[in-house]
C-alpha cells in the first residue's frame, strides 16, 4: 500500500522521523508511482531554492542611494521680510496708554454694534408687506409713534347726538363707495 | 520693545470706534419721524347720520395717522347703540391698499330691554382716496327711509391717503 502524497511530500522535505524515513526509502525504491512522486516533489524543492525572484541585494542598494541623495539635497527655508523683523523701542507709558486704548475702543466697538442691531426697525409683513427702516433705537419707537399721530392702541371716540334713536334695517354691510350707489338708507 | 505692526492696531481700532461714535451721534430724532412718515397711511374715518337732508343731522370725522399692520380704533357712542370700527391697512407691492376691517355693534331696543349684537369683517382692496362705506345698522332702499319720517341710520366712511404726498 503506497503512502500518501502529503507523507511523500514530508519525506522529500526530511520530515518524516526515523525509522519511518527508512521503511518510506524502502517502498520508494521498488514503487514505481512513488517514485515518480518523489522525483517530482524533489524537482520542485530545487526548483525553488534555486530562482530567487526577488533581487533584494539591488532593492537595498536602490534604497540607500535614495536616502542618501535626499539627505545630501540643501532643505528650503522660509525667510520672513524684514520689516516685521524690525524691532522699536516705545517709551513705556506710550505702550501702557495704547493698550487702554484698545481695551477702551473694543468695549465701544462692542456696544456700538449692539445698538446698532437693536436700533433697527424692521417690518416685514407678505404679500401686502411693508418694510421700513428707521435709525432710531426701539424704546425711542413708542415716542416717535406717539409723535407721529398719537397712540393708536387707544380708541378714539365719537359721541353720538342724544334723542337720536337708530333703527337697524339689516346686518353690517361695508364695501367701495360704488357698491352702494342707489341704495344709500 | 513693541512692533510697529502693535503700535498702528490701536490707532486703526481708535477711527473705527470713532466712526461708529460719530454714527450714533447722527441718529436725529426728527430724520427717525420722517422716516416713519414717509411709509404712513392717513386714514380718515366720517360718520353721519342719515338720511342728510338740506341740514345734516350730524357728522363727525376723525382722522389717524398709522403705518401699514398697524390697526385704528373707533368707537360712536349713542343712546342705544355701541359701535366699534377696527381698521388695519397693508399696503402691497402694486401701491393698492388692502384694508381689513373688522366692525362691532351693539343695540339695545328699550321696548324690550333686550340688545343685539352684530360682527362683521371685511377684506376689500382699496386704492388711495377712494371711500370705502360702512353701514354697521345695514343699507335700505331709499324708497323705505323717505317713508319713514323717523328713520335714522348711520354711514361711516373710510378713506386712506398717504400720509406724506409724494412729490
Amino acid at each position: 500500500m503506497c503512502p500518501e502524497r502529503d507523507i511523500l511530500s514530508a519525506y522529500v522535505d526530511g520530515e518524516v522521523p526515523s525509522p519511518w524515513d527508512r521503511a518510506i526509502a524502502d517502498h520508494v525504491a521498488g514503487c514505481e508511482s512513488c517514485r515518480s512522486v518523489t522525483e517530482r516533489l524533489e524537482h520542485t524543492r530545487r526548483t525553488l531554492r534555486a530562482d530567487d525572484p526577488f533581487d533584494w541585494q539591488g532593492a537595498r542598494e536602490r534604497v540607500r542611494l535614495r536616502i542618501a541623495t535626499r539627505v545630501a539635497a540643501p532643505i528650503p527655508v522660509f525667510v520672513r521680510p524684514t520689516i516685521w523683523r524690525r524691532q522699536v523701542s516705545i517709551p513705556l507709558p506710550v505702550a501702557v496708554l495704547a493698550a487702554g486704548l484698545v481695551i477702551a475702543l473694543g468695549i465701544t466697538l462692542a456696544t456700538s454694534l449692539t445698538r446698532s442691531n437693536f436700533g433697527m426697525v424692521r417690518i416685514t409683513k407678505a404679500p401686502a408687506g411693508t418694510e421700513i427702516q428707521i435709525a432710531a433705537p426701539i424704546s425711542d419707537l413708542e415716542s416717535l409713534l406717539a409723535k407721529m399721530g398719537g397712540d393708536s392702541s387707544q380708541e378714539s371716540v365719537l359721541t353720538l347726538p342724544k334723542n337720536v334713536r337708530l333703527v337697524p334695517v339689516g346686518e353690517p354691510r361695508m364695501g367701495l363707495e360704488g357698491d352702494f350707489s342707489g341704495k344709500k338708507p | 520693545m513693541i512692533r510697529p505692526k502693535a503700535a498702528v492696531l490701536p490707532l486703526l481700532l481708535a477711527l473705527g470706534a470713532m466712526q461708529a461714535s460719530a454714527q450714533d451721534a447722527d441718529i436725529d430724532p426728527k430724520e427717525a419721524l420722517r422716516q416713519l412718515l414717509s411709509n404712513a397711511l392717513k386714514v380718515t374715518i366720517s360718520a353721519e347720520i342719515l338720511p342728510t337732508t338740506d341740514k345734516p343731522v350730524w357728522n363727525a370725522e376723525s382722522t389717524n395717522l398709522t403705518l401699514p399692520g398697524r390697526s385704528i380704533k373707533v368707537r360712536l357712542e349713542g343712546d342705544n347703540v355701541r359701535i366699534y370700527l377696527i381698521c388695519t391697512p397693508y399696503v402691497q407691492d402694486d401701491g393698492v391698499v388692502l384694508l381689513l376691517a373688522q366692525g362691532q355693534v351693539w343695540l339695545s331696543d328699550p321696548p324690550d330691554k333686550e340688545s343685539k349684537y352684530y360682527s362683521t369683517f371685511y377684506s376689500i382692496p382699496v386704492t388711495f382716496g377712494k371711500k370705502v362705506l360702512f353701514f354697521p345698522l345695514g343699507v335700505s332702499d331709499s324708497d323705505t327711509a323717505k317713508d319713514n319720517k323717523d328713520f335714522f341710520n348711520i354711514e361711516l366712511q373710510i378713506k386712506i391717503e398717504p400720509a406724506a404726498q409724494k412729490q
